[in-house]
């Protein structure tokens, strides 16, 4: 029989050989048209080179569409093979680029450069193509193509050349292992059904991919299909089975579709079907549909799915090879698996087990997806780091954030987390770390990713899942979303981590199929490596990636450290109700016009509008409003706040910190005089700040205004004494000293002449007093605002050249972006990841500074990557002067140990949650207590010791409620129109040639029409949570169903 | 068979204390009964009446007051009960006479024949599926059949695919694939009609019918809209990508648009994450989807449909 067999596929083969020859091509154009591409837009892009050819009218000139080439994030893709050199691969093709593409390279014969895709980047080369060898090269519609490629020779050999025993025996001997997540040694499988005697016998291909995140199976079925046909039949030849079954998921039409054509062909070409090859061997395989229940793709439910009952799992033993389809002896292997079979029937058992690990042999497909820069599917050698996986092939994490975690295994796996970077992949290993290696999901996630909402995200799905045959499966996993949820909407309690564990424990133990014994995983695994960030939803109802949203209502709110209510005033400002939008500004923000200029943000790090046209401009809008209140005249007259109490109280300081202390505390209704060592008020405000980002005039009306609410400022009158402030009769005393003192570089030659204290210079310019010469070349030290002021300070004076040196990159940089931008603009010069080893003096005076190259390293504490000096880089920049601007610490020279009040590095020790001081009745807040940081972190700060101090002077126990943010007020949104302006505002600015000379205010704001354009673009990130709240309303008839004339009162509920 | 539970080790001292006990009834409270008293050192044996332990909480779903789920509750202490090396488990049996005082009781306990083997039992339930007196399928006769209501080539239709299908290996599931992409849902008579030609209880089909997802006892829209829920399409947003359709088409996830052309589903993955967030409506899959898409791609559909 042998011969035959072999004759036939050999004459097939050098037929598909002699087709392909006789087309004499000259060129082969591919179009990559997996599901994904064709999400992408690969068909326009095919319709265009299809049109192009006709038009062309060339013969020589072929177009092949193949299945995906596996980088996703590059799709729609092309490749064009020239006859004769090496092929060409073009990445995010749209049709003008395809239309480019066609005419300059097919036709004329030169590479399009700048969309080409370079080959050598590590995503391909790095990878290992084994079950993936065919995908993106062949024409899946193409049983040639595949032929060509030695398709099916190891399906001959199999016939031919090895008993079913041998074909047994080498797959046991390669290691291959199952890879749709069980792990379970295929040729073990194999030889139980071998061994078994009862015919007829089934084998089953396993491709119902339920694992969100995972598509190998699709990828693979429409790359190649016949990889797996050729699998599956050696593998029923050397079980003995009759019949096989692929189990596809109804959710693959692609994949389907292109199965049933290559099923069809193979059995026209007798590779399927009675008698093989002409060797006797008959094997017929048929495509059944799931219809969609995840519990199919657990092999004794996906039997039952088959022969037409209930899919629910049943109890093993037995196993499917003893008792499976219609209680026959039956294999049932994931695609996957089988498509390793050709290769290790062709190249031996021994080449396939050289790769991977001793335990894990060969490779695996892993979907690398999430938040990482190169998406798609990979096929690795198993035992490769996780770290490779990542930075090397993966590319890293999107906008340079911080990679958290990844959670491999789809629900039924776990997390691993950044601390494990260095886990080599496979069965082993991840087993250890909490994990599996499930089907190969692996999904990526990064800081804006809260892995309460992810476990929980897991839960909601396999409790729909969950087929509902055993309690603990159907029940177990209800309770474990109940908690889940109830500690991501922000109502955990106390003992809920620990319940967490031990039901999740109890449905492991106590469920019957893979399905219930593997869903509390990703809790198990997430509350094990994550455990402070479950502490911090149930104690501080913090969701420290800001997205559990009943707890953070909206991200910009919840980010504000003030808690201003952003999308309310956005919204009110898309309908022009301005006055209504100052008015929830000055809710929580007694100095809008000051923030409006120099608050740093935090409202837009996590904006959801970055991804359409970059995040909501918020500083920029609060600034136009606060602007537009003060055009409509002088600013509304203030009433002083009535005085309710008696006590009188210090507040030290008359910085962001002092003045919003002394604002809410006046309103509380204290006597508050603020004691200021400066002749100006206003703190940093006023000495730190240059008047280019905030106009003393402006400074002075908000300042005035407090003093008219009936806070007395006293300036120049340093407190040395805070003792003889309680015996003077202030009830409590408010330390507010900001930090002002700039901290040394702490190398020799520190205080040598020429080393300039930045935040002293800054100080002379804003108080007009005469500043010492600094020289024409000033290096400045650091990276926050301090350094850009300085630099820009240093520009408008008298400095020809500035240089700031920053030890970190860009990215890094503390200095908001547009001051980096500014300070560029108007000539600095900024030298990153450089580093001071040498304060250069000659004579004692400063010449210049030694500093080193640096590289990052690993992240810290601070989530920022640590530079690490590069050895033997260091040069010498030749000075005038250097200024310090690292960092500064709180003079805290006026409070001497006798105080009672404890001090830390550079700061009074206040406690974190109250900010007192060790001495009862004197409170910390601002830079004086945290160190420096920036103005809205020190008011909201001020805001907190304000309560306390309420509290303290009621006799009340001081301690801080932390609930979830809320609204302050309930605004229905607009519907997105086109009135909303389509990429973030840009600010005006004058001329950086004008204002370089100048102090005058370099940013201008925003025209009306502008900022209502910019507020039209926000996504109302808090309506959600309302809308939540409402069903709830409604569900419990708290409310009547919110038809829109009710709404009103609907919105009412909800407001209080 | 008669057992003695004579927990007695040394015999004929009645005074001395033995350090075993017997708990009567293997309830939730027998059982946390038996528990307490192993964890304290205590030889425990419990006698239960009926073939297994769990009494009447087994049966319940919900406990009063506070709702919690009674397995949740009785799971772990089943699987402790059981693995407990001092606690020796008498079910199907029953006291009948107690002897001594107490110190030292001497227990006579009726063990009951058993038809399963409790060492081999894995708890498959398989002895269900296939007891005689259950699933036997009672035909309606002939006369009492009641003729489906269905359109001329509606009915040519179904009867292709049954007949087709006829006499080949496990033909539910296509033929209900089958129809379900012919009507998009199942018409109750097309139910009763496959259940009359296949012999298949209509119950079963009906439990086949709502266990899977694709398909639906209710009409559905032209388009189903799957915005895809998958881990990474969540993760990148999907579920402000559903409150986006939600709000703009007016209905909720599972329900159709008045006009008949949308219905709104969930989907767990299309395998599109690379793409993500993805949505498939009808075949189409669009990836890479902002909020601000969506509007534009459901006039889409709309146009073509007017056209």
């Amino acid at each position: 029989m042998s011969a035959p067999a072999m004759q036939d596929l050999f004459t097939m083969r050098e037929c598909a050989k002699a087709t392909v020859a006789l087309q004499n091509l000259r060129t082969r154009l591919v179009v990559h048209m997996g599901t994904c591409g064709t999400a992408a837009g690969a068909k326009p892009v095919l319709d265009v080179f299809r049109a192009e050819l006709t038009k062309s009218g060339l013969t020589d000139i072929q177009i092949v569409t193949t299945g995906c080439a596996g980088l996703c994030s590059a799709e729609p893709m092309a490749t064009v093979e020239v006859r004769d050199s090496p092929p060409v691969r073009y990445a995010n093709l749209t049709p003008e680029i395809a239309t480019m593409v066609f005419a300059e390279h097919v036709l004329g014969g030169h590479v399009v450069t700048p969309h080409v895709l370079d080959s050598g980047i590590p995503f391909f080369r790095k990878q290992t193509p084994v079950v993936l060898r065919n995908a993106g090269q062949i024409d899946p519609e193409k049983i040639d193509d595949y032929i060509v490629r030695d398709g099916y020779a190891a399906l001959a050999k199999a016939i031919v050349e090895m008993t079913p025993s041998a074909i047994v025996e080498a797959v046991t001997a390669s290691g291959l292992r199952g890879r749709g997540g069980g792990g379970f040694p295929t040729g073990r499988k194999w030889r139980a059904c071998l061994t078994e005697t009862r015919t007829p016998k089934y084998i089953v291909g396993n491709c119902d991919e339920g694992d969100p995140g995972a598509f190998m199976d699709r990828s693979l079925l429409e790359a190649d299909p016949h990889a797996v046909i050729e699998g599956i039949t050696i593998a029923a030849r050397a079980v003995g089975a009759t019949h096989g079954y692929v189990y596809i998921r109804t959710e693959y039409p692609v994949a389907i579709e292109r199965l049933r054509t290559a099923i069809a062909q193979a059995r026209e070409r007798r590779l399927i079907g009675a008698d093989i090859l002409g060797s006797g061997f008959s094997f017929d395989l048929e495509i059944r549909e799931g219809s969609g229940a995840f519990v199919c793709g657990e092999e004794t439910a996906l039997l039952r799915s088959i022969e037409g009952a209930v899919p629910e799992p049943r109890q093993r033993p037995p196993y499917p090879v003893q008792s499976g389809l219609w209680g026959q002896p039956t294999v049932i292997n994931n695609v996957e698996t089988l498509a390793n079979v050709p290769w290790i029937v062709l190249h031996g058992a021994e080449e396939f087990a050289r790769i991977g690990t001793p335990t894990s042999t060969g490779t695996k497909i892993f979907s690398l997806v999430g938040k990482i820069n190169n998406t798609g599917l990979i096929e690795v050698p198993m035992g490769l780091p996780l770290r490779e996986i990542i930075y090397g092939i993966g590319g890293g994490i999107p906008h340079g954030k911080q990679f958290k975690a990844v959670q491999t295994g789809g629900p039924s796996g776990g997390c691993i987390p950044a601390s494990l970077m260095d886990l080599p992949i496979d069965y082993e290993s991840l087993q250890e770390a909490g994990s599996i290696m499930g089907s190969g999901g692996m999904i990526v996630m990064d800081e804006d990713t809260c892995v309460v909402d992810v476990a929980k995200f897991f839960l909601q799905f396999t409790n729909d899942e969950s087929c509902g045959k055993c309690t603990s499966c159907r029940d177990g996993s209800a309770a474990l979303l109940e908690v889940l949820t109830r500690i991501s909407d922000g109502e955990g309690r106390e003992g809920d981590l620990e319940f967490l564990d031990e039901l999740g424990q109890a449905v492991k133990d106590t469920s019957m199929c893979g399905l219930g014994q593997s869903l509390p995983n990703p809790v198990l695994s997430t509350l094990r490596h994550f455990r402070d960030e479950y502490e911090a939803h149930i104690k501080y109802r913090r969701c420290p990636a800001a997205v559990c949203r009943q707890i953070i209502s909206s991200p910009c709110q919840y980010l504000c450290p003030l808690g201003t209510d952003v999308p309310a005033y956005l919204a009110l400002i898309a309908r022009r109700q301005f006055r209504e939008a100052m008015d929830v500004v000055r809710k929580t923000n007694p100095l809008p016009l000051i923030c409006g200029r120099v608050c740093m943000a935090h409202c837009e790090t996590k904006c959801r509008a970055r991804d359409s046209g970059g995040a909501i401009s918020v500083r920029e809008l609060k600034r136009f409003l606060a602007d537009w209140e003060l055009a409509q005249g002088t600013p509304p007259p203030v009433t002083p706040f009535p005085r309710t109490y008696t006590e009188r109280i210090a507040v030290i300081g008359s910085g962001p910190a002092g003045l919003t202390a002394a604002y809410w505390l006046a309103r509380e209704g204290y006597a508050i005089t603020v004691f200021e060592a400066l002749p100006v008020a206003g703190g940093m405000l006023a000495v730190g700040i240059p008047e280019y980002r905030l106009p003393r005039k402006l400074l002075e009306l908000e300042i005035g205004a407090i003093a008219q609410a009936g806070v007395e400022i006293r300036t120049s009158a340093p407190v040395s004494d805070i003792d003889a402030l309680l015996n003077d009769g202030f009830a409590a005393v408010l330390i507010a000293a900001g930090a002002h003192k700039s901290r040394q570089l702490g190398l020799p030659g520190d205080d040598a002449p020429g080393v300039v204290d930045p935040i002293a210079m800054l100080r002379s310019v804003n108080l007009k007093q005469p500043v010492p010469p600094f020289g024409d070349r000033v290096g400045i030290v650091g990276g926050g605002s301090t350094a850009m002021d300085a630099a820009r300070t240093a520009l408008r004076l008298w400095a020809k050249e500035v240089t700031v040196f920053y030890r970190r990159s860009r990215v890094e940089m503390p200095a908001a972006e547009e001051e980096v931008e500014a300070a560029l603009a108007e000539g600095a010069k900024i030298e990153y990841l450089v580093e001071p080893t040498r304060i250069v003096t000659e004579g004692g005076r400063l010449r210049g500074i030694e500093l080193i190259r640096t590289k990052l390293g690993e992240p810290d504490q601070t989530g920022r990557r640590r530079p690490i000096p590069v050895e033997g880089s260091q040069f010498v920049v030749e000075l005038d002067s250097l200024m310090p601007a690292i960092s500064q610490d709180a003079d805290l020279s006026f409070i001497p140990d006798s105080s009672g009040i404890a001090v830390g590095k550079g700061v009074v020790a206040a406690d974190p949650d109250t900010f007192a001081t060790t001495r009862p009745g004197v409170f910390a807040c601002g830079d004086a207590a945290t160190g420096p940081a920036d103005v809205t972190t020190a008011m909201a700060t001020a805001r907190v010791a304000a309560e306390s101090i309420h509290k303290y002077l009621r006799g009340e126990k001081a301690h801080r409620e932390y609930a979830p943010v809320r609204p302050s007020v309930v605004v229905e949104p607009l519907e997105l129109e086109e009135g909303a302006a389509s990429a973030r505002a840009a600010m005006r600015r004058l001329p950086p040639e004008t204002r370089a000379y100048c102090f005058d205010e370099v940013e201008l704001g925003l025209e009306e029409d502008a900022a209502v354009g910019e507020a039209r673009r926000c996504l109302r990130c808090d309506w959600e949570p309302h809308r939540a709240r409402l069903k709830k309303l409604e569900a419990d008839k708290v409310v009547t169903p919110a038809t829109p004339a009710k709404r009103s009162r609907a919105l009412e509920v909800l407001n209080v | 068979m008669i057992e003695r539970a004579q927990s007695g080790i040394i015999e004929g001292a009645p005074s001395e204390k033995i350090g075993a006990a017997l708990v009567v009834g293997g309830g939730i409270g027998g059982m946390q009964a038996a528990l307490d008293l192993a964890g304290a050192g205590i030889k425990v044996f419990l006698v239960e009446k009926t073939p297994g332990a769990g009494g009447i909480m087994a049966q319940l779903d919900k406990t009063f007051p506070t709702n919690d789920c009674a397995m949740c509750t009785m799971a772990p202490r089943l699987a402790d009960l059981s693995r407990h090396k001092d606690i020796e488990l008498l079910t199907l049996a029953e006291v009948e006479r107690i002897e001594g005082g107490p110190g030292n009781f001497s227990v006579t306990v009726r063990q009951k024949a058993r038809y399963v083997d409790e060492s081999k039992c894995t708890g498959c339930g398989s002895c269900v599926a296939s007891c005689p007196v259950r699933y036997r399928v009672q035909p309606i006769p002939e006369e009492r059949r009641a003729v489906p209501d269905l359109a001329a080539d509606d009915r040519s239709r179904v009867s292709e695919i049954l007949t087709r299908w006829k006499g080949r290996e496990g033909p539910l599931m296509p033929i209900l694939q089958e129809i379900n992409a012919h009507f998009n849902y199942f018409p109750e008579p097309v139910l009763r009609l496959v259940a009359q030609k296949t012999g298949v209880p209509l119950t079963h089909i009906y439990r086949i019918a709502t266990f899977y997802s694709a398909f639906s006892l209710t009409p559905r829209g032209k388009y189903t809209i799957n915005v895809c829920m998958g881990t990474t399409c969540y993760v990148r947003g999907s579920e402000r990508l559903m409150e986006k359709f939600t709000s703009l088409l007016g209905v909720d996830v599972d329900q159709t648009t008045p006009d008949a052309l949308f219905t709104l589903k969930t989907v767990r993955c299309i395998g599109c994450c690379g793409l993500a967030p993805a949505t498939m409506i009808g075949g189409d899959v669009h990836g890479k989807l902002a909020i601000n898409d969506v509007p534009r791609i459901v006039e889409g559909y709309r146009k073509g449909e007017a056209a």
